[in-house]
């Protein structure tokens, strides 16, 4: 291909020179000839190399080497001129398929193979026409004569030209139906690659259908020649425009896969890849048992084929991460379509990973929960069995070393000694357990609920602290939660005797619009803070475990206010 | 001397029950029935029409804190003493609530101290 393309240059450079050596030589149209060779030579190697697979780009180089060969007949040598006739015609013919060809560069249907396969038999016809019949040395000055020429018939030559010519005119006004019902059925991805060649192809088919059928009716026809040699050059502009329209649609792929990185869902994606390909039938698929599914998790219905559609696979081979389904003619730009799926396969892999991170983190905070729910829970059964078990057991003891010391009444000192120190042991034992079990778990929490147990924490205080409890209506409140609640409050109230050494202590609890407000104020030395070991690490984890907040505002000129922001629904 | 009190105790631990009876039978209180359960000692209460009924706040089929109201609706008459291996104090303002005469815990019982809580 680029090896025709390099002949072509070469070609077009000598055909130029002969052209304008020629005396006859109209210095007009030897320059729009020569750019409009050339334009269709660029035009062809610029398509050739955005789209390697597809033919239309060799299809414009024969159209530009083609025109550029119809200058061969004004050379003076022989086997020269004679190429120049054969071929003189052919540009037509090359055209008309680049028009019916586009942009696929396939002949789609029967009859639009069978019109291009006539219109390359008329130029051969008339070529060979011009080449056995015509004498073209007798009839313009400095020609030479044709090799093969067998008999000069200028009226017999005549009529095959005029017939094809006319044949000529009937193919062009064909292609100009045929692109205009294409352009009229086509989708909009279709439509905007036919637009530009819907405008001028047509346009000049009709000038080339007028111009031929009118060539040797209207005598003095310079103008139109020229208009129509101005149109056939800008021609080939069309196409140059369509890929410049592709180069901003880098532009545009550019857009997208900065758009893509901001966080899309799934949905907006796909609707930004259908408006920036054009194509409102492109749909995001993914790999499920059931085949392929949508993005809602439908199966995709690939159906009949009609409309026709075409898969390309996002991500690398061993990591398919899903696919496109969109209208084949995407295909046609494979670089368009390599940077959108390149870039959709990032974002997706993106979402995938933030899916995947805010998964592992909900079942993190989930686990966390879990395992703080079940530290609690057994907290709680232990409570209880040391409550039912070992301090029942140990005040039935301790009842019946009373009840021993009763009956022994006045007699027996050194038993009545014994029992004595028996029943201190036991009390000693039972205080002990008490103490255990409270810091366990507090019994009045299970036992009375928290606005008891708040009070209860309230009152352990010493008289001299001035305390002021506000307690509002509480409803039924989940285990972990009324936990959390009394834990902030009795770490706080503790935190405020003990370190801040406060006098005035504030606590008030609260449930309003589905939240639990808890806030302990002191007036206390102040410059607490978390890493301080005074346990508020562990209540800050405790909230957060069952989705509330702790905030703990503490200067250092004096008092403390920890506020704790627990939802009433968690479970 | 006055005399002795009839006393019904309720608890679901039999062992306590026999040391309570060994403690708290004798010139002030005549234990005239032990039961297990809650709605065994509302029978139990019906039955032998205690003065006194000592009951204990963990009960296996209701809290004894719900077998003091219903004992107070209709024995309004009947001294109710909770008592439990736990503090008062874990129970918050429910003692008072419930209509119980008081509370004893029970590493402190004895003749002396359901007195005092009955009288004081």
């Amino acid at each position: 291909m680029w090896g025709l393309a390099l002949f072509g240059v070469v070609f077009g450079v000598a055909t130029t020179t002969i052209a304008a050596n020629d005396p006859n030589a109209d210095p007009f149209r030897v320059t729009v000839h020569a750019i409009s060779g050339s334009l269709y030579l660029v035009s062809g190697m610029l398509a050739h190399y955005r789209r390697p697979a597809n033919r239309i780009g060799l299809l414009m180089l024969a159209v530009g080497i083609s025109f550029l060969s119809e200058d061969l007949q004004f050379s003076p040598t022989a086997w020269i001129h004679t190429l120049g006739q054969l071929t003189a015609s052919t540009s037509s013919a090359f055209l008309a398929h680049l028009a019916l060809a586009f942009p696929t560069g396939r002949l789609e249907t029967r009859p639009r193979r069978a019109l291009i396969i006539t219109g390359y038999a008329g130029v051969v016809t008339m070529g060979f026409s011009t080449a056995l019949f015509s004498d073209q040395a007798a009839h313009f000055r400095g020609n030479a004569p044709g090799l093969l020429l067998i008999v000069d018939l200028p009226y017999f030559n005549h009529a095959v030209q005029t017939a094809g010519r006319f044949l000529a005119a009937f193919i062009a006004a064909a292609i100009v139906i045929i692109l205009i019902r294409r352009w009229w059925r086509a989708n909009a991805v279709l439509r905007s690659l036919l637009t530009p060649v819907i405008v001028v192809m047509p346009a000049t088919g009709v000038i080339t259908a007028v111009g031929l059928a009118l060539r040797d009716i209207v005598p003095t026809h310079d103008a139109f020649v020229r208009a129509y040699d101005v149109l056939f050059a800008a021609l080939p502009l069309m196409p140059l425009i369509w890929m410049l329209h592709y180069f901003v649609g880098r532009g545009t792929v550019n857009r997208l896969a900065r758009r893509l990185n901001e966080p899309l869902r799934t949905a907006e994606m796909q609707d930004l890849l259908a408006r920036t390909l054009r194509d409102d039938s492109l749909r995001i698929a993914f790999w499920s048992e059931a085949g392929l599914v949508d993005i809602h998790g439908v199966p995709l219905a690939m159906g009949s084929g009609r409309p026709p559609r075409t898969i390309t696979v996002i991500g690398r081979s061993g990591n398919r991460q899903a696919v496109l389904v969109h209208d084949p003619l995407l295909s046609e730009d494979p670089h368009v379509l390599e940077s959108v799926t390149a870039a959709t396969g990032l974002a997706l892999t993106n979402q995938d990973l933030s899916a995947q991170v805010a998964a592992q983190l909900a079942e993190v905070q989930a686990s966390r929960a879990r395992i703080v729910e079940a530290a609690d829970a057994e907290r709680r059964r232990i409570e209880r069995n040391l409550h039912d078990g070992a301090q029942q057991r140990l005040v039935t003891a301790l009842l019946w070393a009373n009840a021993a010391r009763r009956r022994l009444g006045q007699g027996e000192p050194a038993i009545q000694e014994q029992l004595t120190r028996i029943a201190a042991q036991l009390e000693a034992a039972l205080t002990d357990i008490r103490e255990l079990a409270r810091g366990l778990h507090p019994a009045i929490l299970t036992e009375a609920g928290l606005a008891a147990a708040v009070k209860e924490v309230v009152g352990r205080l010493p008289p001299e602290v001035r305390v002021r409890t506000e307690i509002g209506p509480l409803p039924k409140l989940a285990t972990n939660i009324e936990s959390a609640a009394y834990f902030v409050v009795s770490e706080a109230v503790t935190n405020a005797l003990k370190h801040a050494h406060a006098v005035h202590v504030e606590v008030a609890v609260a449930c309003a619009d589905g939240v639990l407000s808890v806030s302990v104020r002191d007036d206390g030395r102040g410059g607490a803070n978390a890493s301080g070991g005074s346990g508020l690490q562990g209540l800050l984890d405790r909230v957060a475990t069952v989705g509330g907040t702790l905030t703990l505002n503490s200067p250092e000129q004096g008092g403390t206010t920890i506020k704790a922001v627990l939802p009433v629904d968690h479970t | 001397m006055t005399a002795r009190r009839r006393l019904l105790i309720v608890d679901d631990d039999p062992a306590f029950r026999a040391v309570a009876r060994e403690l708290l039978d004798g010139e002030a209180f005549h234990v005239v029935s032990e039961a297990a359960t809650g709605s065994a000692g509302i029978g139990a209460a019906n039955g032998v029409r205690p003065e006194v009924v000592l009951l204990d706040v963990q009960l296996p089929d209701v809290s004894g804190f719900d077998v003091c109201l219903t004992l107070m609706r209709s024995h309004a008459e009947i001294s109710v003493v909770l008592c439990s291996v736990r503090d008062a104090s874990d129970y918050g303002p429910l003692v008072a609530e419930c209509g119980a005469r008081g509370f004893v815990a029970k590493w402190a019982l004895s003749t002396e101290e359901l007195i005092r809580v009955l009288d004081g």
